[in-house]
């Protein structure tokens, strides 16, 4: 029995082709839940109210210290325990949106920090409302320079779609251990599914760099 | 029409235990050009920040044509006042920036379209022909289409005068205007401030330390100390005869530095 | 829900949090370690070395976690090298980390200065003594507070040993929450037993170093 056997890596094939395809949906959903979600929390954090400022602050420290498999199942099981039963598919993205959306929402956090004093400030002396405010000004020029550490939760997240498995979403890393369960030949599947992990960080890296890039020159910014 | 254009009334800032400016009274005519000068940390640039809203004031009122800005009338007391109110009475005035405060991701014509469009209402295509006429004003027709970071400063600051007259302002707020500007590029704004004044009807309230321009342009000069009006007075009176020593020493000191 | 099961649930919980802070302490030793020699590589002007460093920082980053402790766990025993769960916790999540805590050092080394390097150019420091003496010092001290974020992450990552049968914090409340029927109360002792490792233990572990170094650069700076 050779280390390495090819006849292997045709036969996972098609297993790791259904596993990416959830772990690619996960990915581009949750993601899309952050992004959203995590520019919400920003902006609550932004509250004139002190009291609404800090909670969320609060939440959001409390949401990056805890693992995300455990936020997975807290959702996942303690809702049936009340009656309230959550699909797994749903349960796993929406858990998986909110655990980034609160890394999102520090790094708009800084990228809007970072928009000048001065810019505020001309917003009030044109008489812009407060929406047109953010909606024009600011979050045009807060957001295109985070879009690298945006992009990297990103990936992050790419890589956190295993944890999915834990609560029986068929993801990628899941389907590679089941072929490898059913043939007791592990090496080719998780080695593969690992080589696709690596292959879809470097793509991606690449991908956002050329994004951020692009941004700013459309935005003029640098 | 004896009504001043602006009143400060009594006017009190302070930061925490340091008063800033102390019971500021001082009308400000229709059409009138009042330069403000002093040393740093005389509360000269306060003056034009709490009448632009940027600073809230701790004591006193502000009148914009009689009217409070920070405060609303409310059966027959002066309250706080709301947005509205606010948004009303601000939009009397414009101001320039020391530092201009162009919005980096807009061209010089969106600069000068974006305010217009969305707080006045305007059709784009009307807000575009007021943008270029101002633009071709402040001599600056051939870079409508260029961001700031493409522009020099003085380029700059005359978008942002552009921008601000764009909103159609009574009064025009000048803050150092041409402090962060090479020298060789402070002439073309003055320039166009000059022309302003001479061509609109506009009240124009300036902190300056361009003493040579204040002198020549200017109805009044004030002198600022210490967080209260030294001395005022029309220029030639208050360049050529000061009557206090502090405004002696300090014009003595600029008239060295240069 | 009967007295025995809870009593019995609660101490397998202490248990699972005992096991999760020992894993922490290792896979920290080892990332700690492992991120500081491969940062150092990564900035060394030999090429080799350097793209040693490179190919590491961007296998153990680029991989997913869970990936590569089904590969510790799973394929390494193929090669006849099969180990104790416990290893493959503390070096696989250590490892994992220390891909990004090399990434870490080099920002930082980078980060130093320039002038600092031709100071001690012109004082004609050798390499190695610079790097130990000038450039090293900085750098830590710059790099302190990410370290201090990379932990906790280290942390909420030895949650996924869940996958690889040993009880740490996670599973236990898994466990204990399954036998008793109350998930809510479990999984929310976890998750708070978590914060509180990572915001009473590893924050202030963190800050105090960040202090000490601080301090004692000063006393340099005096003497």
């Amino acid at each position: 029995m050779s280390i390495w056997d090819w006849t292997y890596v045709w036969a996972a094939f098609p297993y790791l082709y259904r596993g990416a395809l959830v772990t690619i949906q996960a990915t581009l959903i949750g993601f899309a839940i952050a992004l959203v979600l995590g520019l919400v929390f920003a902006l609550v954090r932004r509250s004139p109210n002190r009291l609404v400022s800090v909670a969320m602050a609060e939440t959001v420290e409390f949401i990056r210290s805890t693992p995300l498999l455990l936020q997975v199942f807290f959702v996942y099981f303690v809702g049936p325990q009340f009656g309230i039963v959550i699909p797994a598919w749903i349960a796993g993205i929406g858990v998986l949106g909110i655990h980034y959306a609160a890394y999102c929402s520090e790094v708009y956090r800084a990228g809007i920090e970072a928009v000048e004093g001065g810019q505020w400030e001309a917003c009030i002396a044109l008489n812009l409302s407060r929406s047109r405010t953010w909606r024009a000004i600011i979050l045009p020029q807060a957001i295109p320079p985070v879009v690298p550490a945006l992009g990297n939760y990103f990936i992050g997240m790419f890589k956190d779609t295993p944890i999915l498995a834990a609560i029986a979403i068929l993801e990628m890393l899941q389907q590679a251990k089941n072929f490898g369960a059913e043939n007791y030949r592990y090496i080719e599947a998780i080695t593969m599914a690992g080589a696709f992990y690596l292959l879809f960080s470097l793509v991606a890296s690449a991908i956002v760099q050329a994004t951020a890039f692009w941004l700013n020159r459309r935005y003029h910014l640098q | 029409m004896s009504e001043p254009m602006v009143r400060f009334e009594n006017v009190t800032k302070r930061y925490g235990a340091l008063t800033v400016l102390d019971e500021l009274n001082l009308d400000i005519e229709r059409n009138e050009k009042v330069s403000i000068i002093g040393p740093s940390g005389s509360g000269k640039t306060t003056v034009l920040r709490m009448l632009m809203t940027l600073e809230r004031i701790n004591e006193g009122v502000i009148r914009v044509e009689g009217e409070p800005l920070t405060h609303e009338e409310r059966n027959g007391k002066l309250v706080t006042a709301s947005d509205r109110h606010l948004r009303r009475v601000r939009g009397k005035i414009g101001m320039v920036f020391q530092h201009f405060n162009l919005f980096p991701h807009m061209t010089a014509l969106q600069n000068c379209m974006e305010a217009p469009v969305s707080v006045l209402g305007l059709p784009k295509k009307e807000a575009e022909e007021r943008a270029s006429e101002l633009l071709e004003m402040v001599g600056l027709g051939d870079k409508m289409k260029h961001f700031p970071i493409q522009l020099s400063g003085g380029q700059k600051q005359r978008v942002a005068i552009a921008r601000a007259l764009a909103m159609r302002p009574k009064v025009m707020l000048f803050d150092e205007v041409t402090s962060a500007l090479d020298p060789e590029l402070v002439g073309e704004v003055l320039n166009v401030i000059r022309k302003l004044g001479s061509e609109h009807d506009l009240t124009m309230l300036m902190v300056t330390h361009q003493m040579g321009f204040a002198k020549e342009f200017s109805d009044r000069v004030c002198f600022f100390y210490g967080g209260k009006i030294a001395e005022q007075g029309p220029p030639e009176q208050l360049f050529g005869d000061p009557q206090e020593e502090r405004t002696r020493q300090f014009l003595s000191a600029v008239l060295e530095a240069g | 829900m009967n007295e025995f099961a809870l009593g019995f649930s609660v101490a397998a919980l202490v248990r699972g949090a005992g096991v999760t802070m020992v894993v922490t302490f290792g896979a920290s030793v080892v990332a700690i370690v492992f991120g500081l020699a491969v940062g150092l590589i990564r900035v060394s002007p030999r090429w080799p070395l350097k793209w040693f460093g490179v190919a590491y920082i961007e296998f153990f980053r680029g991989t997913s976690l869970l990936v590569q402790l089904y590969w510790w766990f799973f394929v390494l025993p193929i090669f006849g090298l099969a180990l104790s769960p416990w290893t493959v916790a503390i070096f696989g999540v250590g490892m994992n980390v220390s891909g990004y805590g090399a990434e870490l050092v080099r920002a930082a080394i980078q980060g130093v200065e320039r002038g600092q390097y031709e100071a001690s150019t012109a004082l004609n420091f050798p390499r190695l003594k610079m790097m130990r003496r000038i450039i090293l010092p900085q750098a830590i001290r710059a790099m302190l507070p990410s370290w201090g974020n990379l932990l906790i992450e280290l942390l909420k990552g030895t949650s996924l040993i869940f996958f690889i049968t040993i009880t740490e914090l996670t599973t236990a409340s898994k466990l204990a929450a399954d036998a008793t029927g109350n998930y809510l109360l479990f999984f929310a002792i976890a998750l708070f037993g978590y914060y509180l490792l990572a915001r009473a233990i590893i924050t202030p572990l963190v800050r105090w170093l960040e202090r000490r170094m601080s301090r004692a650069y000063v006393r340099e700076m005096l003497a």
